[in-house]
């Protein structure tokens, strides 16, 4: 009986336990990383630090930090500026939102005790909902692991795989073979503004090296598969 | 206080146009290309343009704004003595963001600028028009219209009709092109059939020679729908499909039918981040009883060397582009030149082999040069060649 008792109230404490906000870890920090307090000042982050939901973070030139996110592990580029919006678990969910300001993010995302992770970057410019990818955000999303479906703020989506860039940019996406060229970077004898193309439709006849078309930038949203 | 108006006007009009100089970029292209050319003799030709250059913008995102682009030109053609001068305005291109919303964007593009259709075969040149383009949740758009016939016809080859030749055919240093009306309708539905997107395209120009000029000689009208998919093979391989097909009246000392097929097959790799390498394939109908000649809206030949352009044509073709450093690019090619239906001229379906190797250095930010070197082996004809440097200095 005594052990039926205390399985019931292990069980009922785990539940509780799994509805509760999670804190994140800092792991490792590099140079100058500060963190806003609720005062608003601003303090140093070091290791095993905790941080919550509403945490905003800055890292300095030549400075960065790892942060882990439930079973998620957030890497903090050099000059960027963020804050960890949500970070809570659900009955069946991991909520996890990193709103961007400016800099680079690197994200790889992991199931959490078996949960589903809804792993999020946001930015001025950008979006990105991941689960079980690893990928970086900046001005473009770059996969490592797993495929990566872009979505522009106007709904247009194209997937990006492994190994592959996204320019998040522009107003449409260009696609994989037009994004392999632009990162080729070929010399353009003429520089002359009627080179420049603002169609996302490039001709198929051409040679080797034709470059891609010029965007401007504007909002994107991005989902990962 | 008649007076007081006047000045306080001058001196919104001097901050006017203050700010709107400083927001402009401008400056001036030098390019200056020399070379030697063998097709029956070898002969030097040389080609000097000057282009003055602006863009202004209207608002701090650029996303309303004015390019222009004037060009004088002194050209010397292989087997000419004398050089030939003309001038043109390249592009006057009025650039607005007519609705940009949660839903879309629809930009506006008025006045001279480039346009091409989905192939880069059938029309690949200036145009003083308008186009509209939208980006949509379901993919990009455009529409297209214009007219060519306040173009240089020197420039941008509208050679359709015997009555386009003669156009070009003038000392004058303005030579108005081939009165034409043209109007293009794209879609592009990006990763429509997995991960391939499919282009739906609908092209056609009407001929004003008749409306315009009393002693036009003939006139020809088309249309062209054009369906192309590109996708990946692999992450580094990717491949381009595009068919299409040509309708059409010529109108001359008797009215013929210009139908006609076109189709592009092009597989791309990127093996390493510095190389890309592509073989292609063109095909393009012969004269029977039902096709006719491809008659494209822009002339362009098929080759560097090979002069002929699209119609009755097989291309085979191969290149490589390498980027050993920032600063040079090296590029080979070669082109297998094949008639689609034997002619009356030609025994045989083989017509020339084409091999092509450049160079790309960029000597300094504002100084780039090109080197190109050309071969071209005609099946009845001794080989003729082609090597060529060209200079092009920014200020």
């Amino acid at each position: 009986m005594k052990k039926t008792i205390v399985a019931i109230v292990i069980l009922a404490l785990f539940a509780v336990s799994s509805l509760a906000a999670l804190e994140g870890e800092v792991v490792t920090v590099n140079g100058k990383v500060e963190y806003q307090g609720s005062g608003g000042s601003w303090m140093p982050l070091k290791s095993g630090d905790t941080v919550n939901s509403g945490t905003m973070i800055s890292t300095g030139f030549k400075s960065n930090a790892t942060i882990r996110l439930g079973a998620s592990i957030l890497s903090v580029k050099p000059l960027t500026r963020m804050t960890l919006t949500t970070l809570s678990e659900k009955e069946d969910v991991v909520d996890t939102e990193v709103y961007l300001d400016v800099g680079t993010v690197k994200a790889e995302v992991k199931s959490y005790n078996n949960k589903r992770n809804g792993f999020s970057v946001r930015s001025p410019v950008a979006t990105a909902s991941v689960r079980g990818t690893v990928f970086e955000m900046g001005d473009k999303v770059t996969v490592f692991e797993g495929s990566v479906e872009v979505a522009t703020s106007f709904g247009q989506t194209r997937t990006g795989n492994a190994g592959q860039n996204m320019d998040v940019t522009g107003d449409t996406l260009s696609n994989q073979i037009t994004e392999k060229k632009k990162e080729m970077n070929p010399i353009s004898v003429s520089s002359l503004p009627s080179t420049e193309s603002a169609s996302p439709v490039q001709p198929i006849a051409t040679g080797p090296g034709a470059g891609g078309a010029a965007v401007s930038p504007t909002s994107v949203t991005i989902t990962i598969q | 206080m008649m007076r007081t108006s006047n000045t306080v006007l001058a001196t919104l009009l001097m901050i006017f146009t203050a700010a709107l100089l400083s927001a402009t970029d401008f400056g001036l292209e030098l390019k200056n290309t020399g070379g030697i050319e063998k097709i029956e003799d070898a002969e030097f030709y040389t080609d000097h343009k000057a282009t003055l250059w602006a863009t202004i913008p209207f608002n701090n995102a650029n996303s309303n704004s004015l390019a222009i682009e004037g060009s004088f030109y002194a050209s010397k053609p292989a087997g000419v003595d004398e050089f030939d001068y003309y001038v043109d305005v390249d592009l006057f291109r009025l650039s607005l963001t007519a609705q940009q919303n949660e839903k879309g964007k629809i930009t506006v593009d008025a006045g001279r600028f480039p346009v091409a259709d989905a192939t880069g075969i059938l029309l690949s040149q200036g145009l003083d028009g308008v186009e509209v383009r939208g980006i949509r949740s379901f993919g990009n758009f455009s529409f297209l219209a214009g007219y060519t016939g306040l173009l240089n016809a020197r420039q941008e080859k509208n050679l359709m009709t015997t009555d386009d030749v003669m156009d070009i055919l003038t000392d004058d240093i303005y030579a108005l092109g081939a009165k034409r009306a043209v109007a293009k309708v794209t879609f592009q539905f990006p990763e429509l059939l997995g991960g391939a997107d499919l282009i739906v395209e609908a092209l056609g120009q009407y001929d004003l020679r008749e409306q315009l000029d009393s002693d036009a000689y003939e006139t020809v009208h088309t249309g062209y729908g054009t369906i192309a998919v590109n996708g990946p093979i692999t992450t580094s391989v990717f491949y381009s499909l595009s068919g299409t097909f040509q309708t059409g009246v010529l109108d001359s000392d008797d009215t013929y039918s210009e139908h006609a097929l076109l189709g592009v097959a092009r597989v791309e790799a990127f093996p390493v981040p510095v190389a890309n390498i592509f073989a292609e394939f063109v095909y393009t109908t012969g004269e029977n009883d039902f096709f006719s000649h491809l008659l494209p809206i822009t002339f362009q030949s098929a080759g560097t060397l090979y002069g002929a352009g699209y119609g009755n044509l097989m291309r085979a073709k191969t290149g490589v582009l390498y980027i050993p450093m920032n600063v040079l690019n090296i590029d080979f090619g070669a082109s297998l030149f094949m008639y689609s239906k034997e002619t009356d001229e030609a025994d045989g379906l083989y017509s020339a082999t084409e091999v092509n190797a450049g160079a790309t250095f960029k000597a300094t930010s504002d100084l780039r040069l090109r080197f190109d070197g050309t071969l071209l082996f005609p099946k009845d004809d001794d080989m003729q060649y082609q090597a060529e440097i060209t200079v092009v200095f920014n200020l």
